[in-house]
């Protein structure tokens, strides 16, 4: 086995794919509408992503995660510029721009803007020097605030109530004061209001309108759906055979009510445990590295996936409104997967390198500058 | 920086996936526990609800085409099957008809059942001989008995529709169109499905799976979408969108919960500019053995307001369910081609009215002045045999001396002989095209011919193409877009049937002089005592234009044309009337142009001699 390699966030990993991939076989759709047979090439397309994946969180994993801080400002102004262009050109799918097509294969900017955001964040923060400042906390929001502002003009709104928490949580990591915090949740939530008046297209306000009405569409489907699989679910590929509901976007966005109905409670809460344990180790490796930059990544990247997880399965469960976010490693999808294993591959990367002894004091003494840590040398000092 | 703080993080994070774990809980042991059987007993499907087709009105709104409510019947198999009722007889079918359409049924589950796999068949074909099926449409009075008695018909179920009815029956019909199956054009089926036109907003709904399952059912295949005319062209705008209810229903319960998901909206009315009291005058006018066809436009914008073929269909036979044996005499009358409108479908020898084209290409070309005097002597020269003026064929005459005005009066051949020798078939053709003629109107109906007409050649083909022979073919409706032209001072407009679909005439740069030159000619071949259409009634309706005698197959009649517009003084109708193998123009589609004329205008007083 590769030294140092952290064995429960690959287990996790490999056992959520899997899931995905088990929903995939059984609830695809089987046929396209020329009654030509589709379940393989679905099903062969997503093990190829996760082929991909997999060999892109080795790729990431590889060198040291402090190579990619001056990456990232690069990775961070190609995406802007690719977002602000897909307003331009992006093709329209469901009333939105969100895609570029590129031959067959469809790209979301905003998926990689995710981590690289959190990259050029937790490079910001890294020293904490002026985070306790408002000036300090100003540059990061201001980071945030530009691609948030690109994703939620798509619209993409989704997305977009990502990174609000991702950010807070760095923020908070980093140092920043309670009270500064405090006042800036007040300010944001002063602002709701105003998002709502002139922020916000109609079928947006429609779905949080019908969402607290109880009366969504497709909420409703997945709930009953949901309920239907009891404690132990309704046998594999039930739900394919002998659709209850119609379920849209059903291994896409709503995979998890194929697991509900399947599985059960049971599967249901094997996924949530998996899940469960790859946010509460990532968050361990975060805690235990003597690394700032590191661990800010880790955090922020850890964060911004658990509130996808958390308004996905809400979103399933019926108590959260409808937004298009996919489940982390479970959901169909090239995109979604491949950056899901990217922040993995880096969560690993640090996890893998956590033991350096050195702390914020020995860096503000300036007795040793980071960029001269190689992987070698840090390997070894004692904690 | 506090590594504590990653510990707060994770309690934050951790709060709200127990939650949800809760949340799974309270619903799949505590309501999915107690309610389990029911949920595992309902099932639901998924049906299409067809808005309303749009209405198809003419200029003055009157209802051309529109969706009539009417009495589908369907059959439950499995019900029928155990206790057959009279159902037949109620329906009026004879016994033959009925155990076809119910073999049709079977075929029709035999494909679904085809679809899944083995182990799933015995349980869908059970499943669906419980299902309704389509037996028969428009079953208009026996819906009644049926509703009232159902258990004397068992298996039979009565639903409400829509049907498309075209109340002006076979006018306009070339125009109007009608609708079709969409699967009767496999390909066209093929493209609709892939590109989503029949499911427009379903899958956001009902996934994929959804609608691969109204697919396997044949939801899609009853659709109807426009196949001619401007049903066809304008079927988008028509059609309106399709919506979808959930049937719910628990497992050996007959009650049913309906849930609208996606209401269907309607589809939008089309407003043409057609005048169909004008058309079905027209059509009635040109009934006779002939064939033949008439165009009238508007020459300020290019609406169409007549387009008539006198060999017509009625679009009520063919739009489903419509009827049988209607449709097999209309597609097997390959003597008249129905299908066909000659007014724009078709094309034809044009002849003399071409001349209009030749006299503008020598005034503007400066080859010719108004006043230029010109000899005819019945034959052009010694040297070419078959260049003769149609006087001298006939009656061995010749016309003498004429200027332009006289040579369109009297449509002289040796006139425009020499005229087109000096303009040559490039500029001939160039000004042609320009006008109209030779190439598509881009009329917003589909399946318009696009005429011929020669680019280049020599001389003789330009003396020839000059007096409108040679290798040229027109459309009426292209023969009525030439005549606008000159009727709107030289702007080439493009016909259209939609009211509002005008586009930006096109200004050709028609000297003034040059059009009221051709006018005057225009005005003497009606009004002067030589004019070729001159004993006629078109002087009542201040009508002007040419005749034509085109030479088309040799040993029959020529065809017989009249291309022209009224009132002079302001031009609101451009009139073509076409009759195939009819003989003389002045003789045989003046008079009848007239009369179109006086349908459009109202009587007219016959001027003081």
């Amino acid at each position: 086995m590769i030294p140092r390699l952290n064995k429960t966030i690959l287990a996790c990993v490999l056992l959520l794919s899997g899931i995905g991939l088990l929903c995939l076989w059984t609830q695809a759709p089987s046929t396209d509408l020329a009654g030509k047979s589709i379940t393989q090439s679905v099903f062969l397309k997503q093990i190829t992503f996760l082929g991909v994946s997999l060999a892109a969180m080795g790729l990431v994993a590889w060198p040291n995660y402090l190579n990619f801080r001056y990456l990232a400002f690069v990775a961070y102004i190609v995406l802007l510029g690719l977002l602000a262009l897909l307003l331009v050109k992006g093709a329209v799918v469901n009333g939105a721009r969100c895609w570029f097509s590129v031959g067959p294969i469809k790209f979301q900017p905003a998926e990689f803007m995710k981590i690289a955001l959190v990259l050029v964040l937790a490079n910001v923060l890294m020293y904490g020097r002026d985070v306790q400042t408002w000036r300090g906390i100003l540059l990061p929001l201001g980071l945030t605030a530009i691609p948030a502002g690109l994703i939620v003009v798509q619209p993409d709104l989704g997305m977009t109530l990502l990174l609000i928490p991702t950010v807070f949580a760095m923020l908070f990591t980093a140092g920043a004061r309670k009270r500064h915090l405090a006042i800036l949740i007040a300010l944001f939530l002063a602002a709701i209001p105003l998002v709502w008046m002139k922020g916000m297209k109609e079928y947006q306000r429609n779905r949080i309108v019908s969402f607290l009405h109880g009366d969504s569409y497709q909420v409703g489907q997945s709930v009953k759906a949901c309920a239907a699989g009891g404690a132990f679910g309704r046998g594999l590929g039930e739900g394919a055979a002998a659709p209850l509901y119609f379920i849209p976007e059903r291994h896409t966005d709503f995979v998890y009510s194929i697991v509900a109905e399947d599985l059960g409670f049971a599967g249901c809460s094997f996924v949530v445990l998996l899940l469960t344990i790859y946010f509460a180790t990532s968050l361990r490796i975060a805690h235990q590295s003597r690394e700032p930059f590191g661990r800010l990544l880790v955090v922020g990247l850890t964060t911004l996936f658990a509130t996808q997880t958390c308004i996905n399965l809400g979103m399933t469960l019926g108590v959260a409104p409808v937004t298009g976010l996919t489940l982390p490693f479970v959901s169909y999808g090239g995109s979604s997967l491949l950056v899901c294993s990217i922040s993995a591959g880096l969560i690993l990367n640090v996890a893998a390198r956590w033991q350096p002894g050195f702390s914020s004091r020995d860096m503000a003494g300036g007795s040793v500058e980071i960029r001269d840590l190689q992987p070698k040398s840090v390997v070894g000092v004692g904690q | 920086m506090d590594r504590t703080r990653v510990l707060v993080v994770l309690a934050f994070l951790l709060l709200p996936l127990g939650g949800l774990e809760a949340r799974l809980i309270h619903l799949q042991l505590v309501v999915g526990g107690e309610s389990a059987p029911d949920l595992n007993n309902r099932r639901q499907s998924v049906e299409i609800v067809r808005p309303r087709r749009g209405r198809i009105l003419d200029r003055a709104g009157r209802v051309l085409a529109m969706d009539r409510p009417c009495f589908d019947c369907y059959l439950v198999l499995e019900e029928y099957e155990k206790k057959p009722g009279p159902l037949s007889a109620m329906l009026k079918m004879s016994a033959e008809d009925f155990k076809q359409a119910v073999e049709a049924i079977y075929e029709k589950i035999e494909k679904q059942v085809q679809a899944r796999p083995a182990n799933e068949r015995a349980r869908v074909y059970r499943r669906e001989r419980r299902v309704p099926y389509l037996l028969k449409r428009n079953i208009g009075d026996a819906a009644i008995p049926i509703e009232i008695a159902p258990e004397r018909y068992p298996g039979a179920v009565v639903r409400e529709s829509l049907m498309r009815v075209y109340p002006y029956k076979e006018a306009g019909c070339h125009l109007i169109g009608y609708l079709g199956r969409v699967t009767a054009n496999e390909n066209r089926f093929r493209e609709l499905l892939q590109n989503g036109y029949l499911y427009e907003g379903f899958e956001e709904l009902i996934g994929q799976d959804g609608v691969a399952q109204l697919y396997r059912r044949g939801a899609f295949n009853e659709e109807l979408i426009g196949v001619a005319g401007v049903e066809k062209r304008y079927d988008t705008l028509l059609r309106g969108k399709p919506g979808l209810v959930l049937l719910e229903r628990e497992a050996g319960s007959a009650t049913k919960k309906t849930t609208e998901v996606l209401p269907s909206e309607p589809g939008q009315d089309l407003e043409l500019t057609i005048d169909i009291e004008a058309q079905r005058a027209t059509e009635k006018i040109l009934a006779g053995p002939l064939h033949g066809a008439a165009v009238v436009l508007d020459p300020r914008d290019g609406s169409v307001l007549v387009l008539a073929s006198n060999s017509l269909y009625d679009p009520n036979d063919l739009t489903p369910p419509g009827n049988v044996a209607a449709v097999r005499q209309v597609i097997g009358d390959t003597e008249n081609k129905p299908l066909i409108s000659r007014a724009f479908q078709d094309q034809f020898a044009a002849g003399s009215f071409f001349k209009v084209v030749t006299s503008i290409a020598g005034l503007e070309g400066n080859v010719v002045r108004a006043d230029d005097i010109l000899p005819c002597r019945g034959k052009f020269d010694e040297k070419r045999q078959h260049f003769n003026c149609w006087i001298w064929n006939e009656f061995r005459g010749m016309h003498g001396d004429v200027t332009l005005h006289q040579a369109l009066e009297k449509s002289c051949n040796c006139y425009y002989y020499e005229v087109g020798r000096r303009v040559g078939v490039e500029s001939l053709s160039r000004w042609a095209r320009s006008m109209g003629v030779g190439s598509a109107t881009g009329i917003d109906i589909p399946g318009e011919a696009g005429g011929k007409i020669p680019d280049q050649g020599r001389e003789e083909d330009a003396m020839m193409l000059a007096i409108g022979q040679s290798q040229l073919m027109v459309t009426p409706l292209q023969a009525a877009a030439l005549m606008a032209v000159v009727a709107n001072g030289g702007q080439r407009i493009t016909p259209h049937a939609r009211r509002g679909g005008d586009q930006p005439p096109v200004p050709l740069k028609i000297s003034p002089e040059t059009l009221k030159e051709v006018r005057q000619g225009l005005y003497d071949v009606t009004h002067s005592a030589g004019g070729t259409a001159h004993s006629t009634r078109l002087k009542e309706f201040k009508a002007v234009g040419k005749t034509s005698s085109a030479q088309a197959e040799r040993g029959r009649e020529s065809h017989a044309w009249f291309v022209g517009y009224a009132p002079y003084d302001a031009p609101q109708y451009v009139v073509t009337v076409f009759l195939k193998n009819a003989g003389h123009g002045g003789q045989m589609a003046a008079p009848p142009a007239a009369l179109i004329l006086e349908a459009l205008m109202g009587p007219k007083e016959p001027p003081r001699k």
